[in-house]
């Protein structure tokens, strides 16, 4: 039989129909995945958790799971909580603080950045504690140093002390700690520990339980060794001492430490919980849990605070200080930052002193700070931070007139053109201040040509390579010993890009590496600070004045060295 | 259909691969990472001899080809931050971002359907006009700013939403998930409503809806059983770019809600310089790309009976 037009429209007709279901079920099955892997992925992010192994189990888990059941950090600290002291009410509660950044690796060798530190502070004792008011180092887990003589020093441990797994904290875990920290590698991975740089370990060896003798290859002052360690945590030797790659991955995430808060869980770029080591020698803690939040931008940490769902934030810009004390507290304090401008004195004409301290005289600081930083901060009188602050230390004062005669005794009264770099963001009002700088210049007539770059360009492509152009913008903390401070204007430092060339000043810094009388350190250090501030090879701007925003219903202080301490913290009575 | 489907394969792997190359060099030329590993109180010497001992001061070229050969076989190295293998990083990140693409895209469609439909029928009403100002609204809007704007308003002033974060459990990742994902798919909402809109107009102006009317078919049928379904073809046809534009999208909307997914994770990796992790995560989004296209080609011919391919 032939096939008619309209069985070929119907045999058509069916294909089309056949297809077209085929096509329904295309769609509807796309649908159907598409779903399914949406609830698939939601119920598997708690698969992604690192979450404490090695901890007391109980204890652990169920910390996990209320912290599970309540995803946002509850905002106001428990009326109810304890406030801490001998034979105080269980710690209750917790407190959710907002950094800017993540942490990238928990072991404290492999950490440098301060978000970091804040948080290995807590799962682990550090071996003194800077005091954060006369920033002097207190007793702590090491009660005291001795300096028998200039390399060699007796260390005592306090006793009673237990890490998170039970195990002492004795002179030995003290030894292995110290020696640990002095390792430039660990399991063949580059360590990113100063402690290797700074005190040049020979040996830490436990004479007896609360006893470490530690001896170094050349002198070291012991107000110096004594601030360093303030920096550096006590470890578990029962744990670290496997340097398998296998272990310190595992560690990487799963620290184990003897602070007064153990590791419970950390989901990257999200949350990382701690809880309360009930087994800690201090003074009971108020909060039973702490929660670390990553959150990089200032605003959404500022709505977190307003909204409870922060109690504690970082860097309030200075500009929304004031939108912030209405609903929270705004704490500003100096801390330990330098703030300057760079000065290239291998190109001219900056290899004359008089053109450098002319940037100095012309800078005028007091606008800036009444402009732009709230009107908290100070121009910089000495590199150095307190306690070695020099008592004679004097700012530049702004003296556009001063400035404009040193440049025509050097020459240039019709002024010059200049490139400067400045990063975006990476300090506070760090490009605004730039700016600020330049216009300063022009007045007279120094004309700057301002690159401002992202801080991960600029440090690759300045720092890096120790080719910055003649000016550039950075901020360097230390660890207020005097001594690091100064070491910023060392020609073998790695950071130094000034080229500043000073054989007196560099004799005299190595004196002071070597010196271990404090009398005689505090000498060197003010010569040496006068010096760098006579020869300019900086333009001093500012100690940064850090702004933290806290919930009002919170007990607790920021510290000038930008280290979150929270043992002390507890709910205003 | 098979020698198609090899031959794309075959493109997105060369479409990957130089994905990698540009951004392997544009990082390098950035500067390299050592000082990710050095302490601060490091002397010049010991910057030079760290750089030395990490490989970063052999040329680029060498870098490269270095960690493309172990990429080819399946090893995109270990993060330099995290010390862990670049896969595990970021395949711990990505459903996270998956999640929120796919629902800021459901939301693109779920919004700019309705509109494109309504501007359409409605031509030239205050219906047409509203829809489309909004249309151009979303396109004008920056995402990071959206994000701040939403982020005020329902969060900070009416406390409906979480302000950061990712929650746990089903409905609180939703509720987390809601406003990034509004702020990252206002883009996509926005240009569908307006490519549904113009193409339902041309649609409706064709003979066989001409005829379907003179029938006597009711319009509701008119529209979405044959306008619609025809209409609705382009806009299938972007949804690999879209969504593609999604995945890059997810950089800033992240790090504007703290949201942990492979944006965040990708920000992070490029200010630290951490060269694996950063050629890593964007493989992954390549590759998902590339693939995603992929389909959206196979699916439009298989719901446009007239595209065949070769």
């Amino acid at each position: 039989m032939q096939d008619t037009p309209e069985r070929d429209d119907i045999a058509r007709e069916t294909r089309v129909s056949s297809r077209r279901v085929k096509r329904r079920h295309v769609l509807q099955f796309g649908a159907a995945a598409t779903l399914g892997s949406i609830l698939a992925a939601c119920g598997s992010s708690n698969n992604n958790k690192n979450t404490a192994t090695n901890n007391a189990a109980p204890a652990a888990s169920a910390s996990s799971a209320a912290t599970a059941a309540k995803p946002a950090g509850t905002a106001a600290p428990s009326a109810a909580a304890a406030t801490g002291g001998g034979g105080a009410a269980q710690p209750t509660g917790q407190l959710v603080i907002m950094q800017g950044a993540d942490v990238n690796y928990l072991d404290p060798d492999f950490r440098n950045s301060v978000p970091e530190a804040n948080i290995t502070f807590h799962i682990f004792d550090t071996f003194m504690r800077r005091n954060a008011q006369t920033l002097q180092p207190d007793p702590w887990i090491v009660t005291s140093i001795t300096q028998k003589d200039p390399t060699t020093f007796e260390l005592k441990v306090r006793q009673g002390a237990k890490f998170h797994d039970g195990t002492p904290v004795d002179a030995n875990a003290v030894a292995f700690s110290l020696l640990r920290h002095a390792k430039t590698k660990i399991g063949g991975q580059a360590t990113k520990s100063s402690f290797s740089v700074q005190v040049p370990v020979d040996s830490a060896t436990a004479t007896d339980a609360t006893t470490v003798v530690l001896k170094t290859k050349a002198p070291v002052a012991l107000d110096f060794l004594g601030q360093q360690l303030c920096q550096y945590e006590v470890m578990p030797p029962s744990v670290y001492s496997d340097e398998s790659d296998a272990n310190l991955q595992k560690l990487a995430s799963n620290p184990v430490g003897g602070g007064p808060y153990k590791f419970v869980e950390w989901v990257k770029d999200d949350h990382l919980t701690m809880t309360a080591f009930d087994g800690w020698w201090g003074k009971p803690v108020a909060f039973k849990t702490l929660i670390w939040k990553p959150v990089p931008s200032a605003d959404t940490r500022i709505l977190a605070l307003q909204k409870g769902e922060a109690d504690i934030i970082v860097n309030v810009p200075p500009d929304s200080v004031e939108d912030v004390k209405k609903f929270a507290d705004v704490i500003s304090i100096q801390g330990g930052r330098d703030i300057f401008v760079g000065i290239r004195c291998d190109m001219k004409p900056f290899d004359d002193v008089r053109v450098r301290q002319a940037l100095n005289y012309g800078f005028n600081f007091d606008a800036v700070n009444k402009g732009l930083l709230n009107g908290v901060g100070k121009r910089m009188a000495t590199p150095v931070n307190g306690p070695n602050t020099p008592a004679d230390a004097q700012p530049y004062p702004y003296d556009p007139n001063k400035a404009k005669q040193l440049l025509a005794d050097a020459g240039l009264a019709n002024g010059f053109s200049v490139k400067m770099d400045s990063p975006n963001g990476r300090y506070i009002k760090d490009k605004e201040i730039a700016q600020a700088f330049v216009s300063d210049m022009a007045k007279l007539g120094i004309k700057i040509d301002l690159q401002v770059l992202d801080f991960s360009l600029y440090a690759g492509q300045m720092l890096q390579k120790r080719q910055p152009d003649a000016l550039y913008f950075l901020g360097l903390g230390s660890t207020f010993d005097g001594q690091d401070e100064l070491n910023y204007f060392n020609p073998d430092y790695g950071l130094n890009a000034t080229y500043w060339q000073d054989d007196q000043w560099v004799a005299q810094f190595k004196q002071l590496l070597q010196t271990t009388d404090p009398d005689q350190r505090k000498q060197l250090i003010a010569q040496l600070s006068k010096r760098v501030m006579d020869q300019a090879p900086w333009v001093f701007i500012w100690k940064q004045v850090d702004n933290y925003g806290k919930s009002k219903k919170l007990d607790w202080a920021p510290r000038p060295d930008e280290a979150i301490f929270l043992h002390d913290a507890k709910p205003k009575a | 259909m098979t020698k198609y489907i090899i031959g794309r394969l075959l493109q997105s792997v060369i479409v990957v691969l130089g994905a990698m190359i540009v951004v392997f060099f544009v990082l390098f030329h950035t500067g390299d990472p050592t000082l990710l590993f050095a302490s601060q109180n490091m002397t010049v010497q010991q910057l030079a001899e760290l750089r030395h001992s990490l490989g970063f001061d052999l040329p680029w070229y060498q870098q490269m080809f270095r960690y493309l050969a172990h990429s080819i076989h399946g090893d995109f190295g270990v993060s330099l931050q995290y010390h862990q293998s670049v896969a595990r990083v970021v395949f711990e990140r990505l459903p996270a971002t998956l999640e929120l693409s796919l629902l800021a895209y459901a939301l693109a469609l779920l919004v700019a359907i309705p509109i494109g439909v309504i501007a359409a029928v409605r031509r030239n009403s205050f219906w047409d006009q509203a829809g489309m100002g909004f249309a151009v609204l979303g396109q004008s809007i920056p995402s990071f700013f959206l994000g701040f704007l939403l982020l005020w308003i329902f969060s900070g002033k009416l406390g409906w939403f979480p302000v950061t974060g990712r929650g746990s459990g089903l409905l609180d990742q939703l509720h987390h998930m809601l406003l990034p994902a509004i702020a990252l798919g206002l883009l996509s909402m926005a240009r569908n409503a307006r490519l549904l809109r113009s193409n339902l107009l041309e649609v409706l102006g064709q003979d066989y809806i001409r005829t379907a009317r003179a029938k006597g078919l009711k319009e509701r049928i008119i529209v979405f059983k044959h306008g619609v379904r025809n209409a609705i073809l382009p806009v299938v046809t972007v949804a690999g770019l879209d969504f593609g534009v999604l995945l890059s999208g997810s950089v800033v909307t992240e790090t504007v809600f703290a949201y942990p997914g492979v944006g965040l994770l990708l920000i992070k990796a490029i200010e630290q310089k951490d060269f694996p992790l950063v050629v890593g995560a964007v493989t992954v989004l390549a590759v998902i790309f590339v693939l995603l296209n992929l389909l959206v080609d196979l699916l439009y011919g298989y719901l446009d009976p007239r595209i065949h391919y070769a």
